[in-house]
């Protein structure tokens, strides 16, 4: 049992936050933040049992819990991490520092992912985002808490930045050991389902959408969710020109809690909106009840009677 | 009728076309360029249908064809960030400036604090440490979701109320934890003492200098306030002293502003600053006929009747630089769309002046009128989106203007002084300048081509 305290950005707080209590292998008493970064009002995606403490200053933040974790982003200064630090040292907690998903530069995970998703006749999730700050790695931690709630084994090939950052948790040793991201071994692992998550813009043509047209048709997937940030505007022409484009439909859509505002030397900054418009076709990724309908419907789509599986073309 | 979105132009006796969707500029015969302006003229389904058996005429229809001489798509003028305005103003607010005094030691030719009647005018008033203190409390709870802090301090001249200045410094670094945060200011440079260069130094202050050029130029536009008498040597000598004691601080932070005016011989302000060993490269520059900076609007040559080579100088200045970028992206102009220039007031730079009182930037005026809020009552939100969308101001015409890309007018450009409010006649007539402008841009584009095209051959 142990009390967090979390000193990033307010978007990678969000997104940290949520199922954290399922991504770390301790259980979460209490999740301290910066009041400087937050608002009593804002919706953290974290079991409701879990308080949020906001503390003014690093030293109230530091002596009350047991371990701080730093997720750093290229405007944070190395003095403030070294007062952190320091501080951590002096109260005698551990302190974490991670380098920022969000900032991390995608890395060429096609060998592997290729490798893991070679699974046939088995029902294939897909995850995919459009564009920036879509809280991607929150539907990929849910789904896998979920499956693993309801016994079902699948097999996750999370997007890079999701995949860099739990390395990251693994090396600090506070990652829930049921997440599994040693790829070679996996691939020997069964499973009954295989989730597959990638990143990028897929609703515009660019060399990355027509290799993924290539790839789509080799995975067959059998559930499309799409991950958008709350600007994002996914129209029902834009549904049937990714279906006309990719041969499959988006089956849901997620918004994250943040809108990108470009803001000074053209750099877009997210902005955490507290109320959201939501319609039936697509909700905030903080909503319980709208995941809940997802994880349902992905249910009903993948899961068969007894004895009755699918044959699928293969070359 | 449905006109394409595309300016003619001649260049040199050549005939060109700018075609606003594409973004590109095409080279005419004599006989295409003719039709373009018949097809300007009539729109394009009457062009269409007529049909005619000549060279230039089924040019055009196959420029058509291939997609060019789009018409506008424009439907609606309004700010993109229309919506989420409420959200943006409660959470990223990263800047501030605080008009710190109204009080100055100088008195300069062009500053708009000596002209009556624009509501700023000189007088020993500072701003309060209490209202300093609540001004921070407000971007500290308005700046959640940015992810470093901005601070300027302005005057008058603001080093009159260092004490203040020191004071929101020291406040600033203890309340933003993690943020880290810029300070700039912009100072006469009259008064620059070891207390002062040691706060600058210690938190990496941007100092920007205004000097004018050499002494004859800088005594003529700037003079002391209660003496008359020039200012150079002050600021020279404080300049050099700085440069001696902190060369490293002076290489990387300060820089000077020239204010220009046209009616001045450039080639002696240039000459100064790239000779001169504490200026090389530090300069950052003005025009003091530019509308929009806090300076009197009528302070040199009427800036609409400027002669031709009097605009390539305005043009070669930084502020048309953006134009180079413009004409290098491919923004996909959309149904809903505003020009550029036009922020979502507060959250670029949002300006506190002594009394508390918020405006959008440091170069609006003070008139109650132009106010988006302040400390006691917050945000305007109402006023701020009014402000925010003043591309309502000339809806229809902005809807069918071939420059929509380029043009990057703000509501500094709208602003009627007599009437203290924004008017759609002003901005019209500063559209009119600025479309004259992107022309004169679009001409040099070709000149550069043509010269890279004789160079390669």
């Amino acid at each position: 049992m142990s009390n967090l305290f979390i000193l990033s950005n307010t978007y990678d707080a969000h997104t940290f936050l949520a199922c954290i209590d399922y991504v770390l292998n301790f259980s979460v008493d209490s999740v301290g933040l910066l009041q400087e970064n937050h608002h009593e009002n804002e919706l953290f995606m974290i079991d409701h049992k879990v308080p949020i403490i906001f503390y003014d200053t690093l030293h109230q933040g530091i002596s009350n819990c047991d371990v701080v974790i730093v997720i750093q982003n290229s405007y944070m200064a190395q003095a403030f991490i070294d007062t952190v630090l320091n501080l951590s040292r002096e109260f005698e907690k551990r302190c974490i520092i991670l380098d920022n998903p969000s900032e991390y530069e995608t890395i060429n995970m096609e060998l592997y992912k290729m490798d893991a998703a070679k699974i046939y006749n088995k029902p294939f999730i897909l995850l995919i985002s459009d564009g920036d700050y879509t809280q991607q790695y929150c539907t990929e931690v849910l789904l896998h808490r979920e499956f693993n709630r309801l016994g079902i084994r699948a097999r996750f090939c999370y997007s890079a930045r999701t995949n860099y950052f739990l390395h990251h948790l693994k090396k600090e040793k506070i990652l829930n050991s049921d997440i599994k991201i040693e790829n070679m071994n996996e691939l020997l692992d069964p499973c009954d389902v295989v989730v597959w998550a990638e990143e990028g813009n897929f609703f515009e043509r660019t060399s990355e959408s027509v290799n993924f047209i290539n790839k789509l048709h080799l995975l067959q997937p059998d559930y499309i969710l799409l991950n958008i940030n709350a600007r994002a505007v996914i129209s029902d022409g834009d549904k049937e020109l990714f279906t006309a484009r990719y041969g499959f439909q988006i089956d849901s859509i997620l918004v994250s809690q943040f809108i990108p505002v470009v803001g000074k030397g053209a750099a877009a900054m997210p902005i955490y909106l507290i109320n959201t418009s939501e319609s039936t076709s697509q909700g905030n990724i903080s909503n319980e009840f709208f995941k809940c309908n997802i994880i349902t419907k992905i249910l009903q789509r993948i899961s068969l009677p007894d004895d009755v599986f699918v044959i699928k073309y293969s070359k | 009728m449905l006109k394409p979105l595309i300016k003619p132009f001649i260049e040199n006796s050549k005939c060109y076309v700018y075609d606003t969707m594409s973004n590109c500029i095409l080279h005419l015969n004599p006989k295409q360029f003719k039709e373009v302006s018949a097809l300007l003229q009539i729109g394009i389904d009457a062009y269409k249908i007529q049909n005619i058996d000549e060279d230039g005429y089924s040019d055009i229809i196959s420029l058509l064809e291939a997609g060019f001489f789009k018409t506008s798509p424009v439907t609606e003028i309004s700010h993109p960030d229309t919506e989420i305005i409420p959200s943006v103003l409660s959470r990223g607010i990263g800047s501030m400036t605080f008009q710190v005094t109204r009080d100055c030691n100088f008195m300069c030719r062009y500053c708009i604090f000596t002209k009556e009647g624009t509501n700023r005018h000189h007088e020993p008033v500072n701003m309060s440490w209490n209202v300093a203190k609540k001004a921070l409390d407000f971007l500290y709870l308005h700046s959640k979701d940015v992810n470093e802090i901005e601070l300027s301090f302005y005057g008058g001249e603001p080093l009159l109320n260092f004490d203040l200045i020191e004071k929101i410094v020291d406040e600033a670094n203890r309340k933003f934890i993690m943020k880290p945060i810029k300070y700039s200011i912009t100072t006469n440079g009259s008064i620059l003492n070891d207390k002062i260069i040691k706060l600058f130094i210690e938190n990496h202050f941007l100092l920007t200098i205004s000097l004018d050029g050499p002494r004859e130029i800088q005594n003529k536009h700037r003079k002391f306030y209660k003496t008359g008498k020039g200012t150079f040597d002050i600021v020279y000598r404080n300049v050099k002293y700085l440069a001696e004691i902190a060369p490293d601080y002076f290489k990387r932070y300060v820089s000077f502003n020239p204010v220009s005016f046209l009616d001045e011989d450039q080639t002696i302000i240039t000459r100064f600053f790239k000779n001169n060993d504490l200026t090389q490269g530090k300069r950052v520059n003005s025009f003091a006929n530019m509308v929009g900076i806090d300076y009197l609007y009528n302070a040199a040559s009427d800036v609409f009747n400027l002669s031709h080579d009097k605009r390539i100088a305005l043009l070669s200045s930084e502020r048309f630089f953006d134009y180079e970028e413009i004409f290098s992206t491919d923004n996909f102009i959309n149904r809903r769309w505003q020009h550029n220039g036009v922020c979502v007031p507060g959250t670029v730079r949002l300006f506190v002046n002594v009394y508390g009182d918020f405006f959008p930037c440091e170069k609006v005026l003070e008139f109650p009128e132009f106010s988006i809020g302040n400390l006691d009552s917050g945000f305007h939100i109402e006023k701020i989106t009014d402000l925010a969308n003043i591309g309502k101001l000339t809806e229809k015409e902005c809807k069918q203007c071939w420059a929509m890309r380029f043009c990057s007018i703000c509501m500094l450009n709208c602003t009627n002084i007599e009437t203290k409010c924004i008017d759609s006649k002003v901005k019209l007539q500063y559209c009119t300048y600025q479309k004259q402008m992107i022309l004169i841009y679009l001409k040099n584009k070709v000149k550069e081509y043509i010269k890279e095209r004789i160079d390669y051959e």
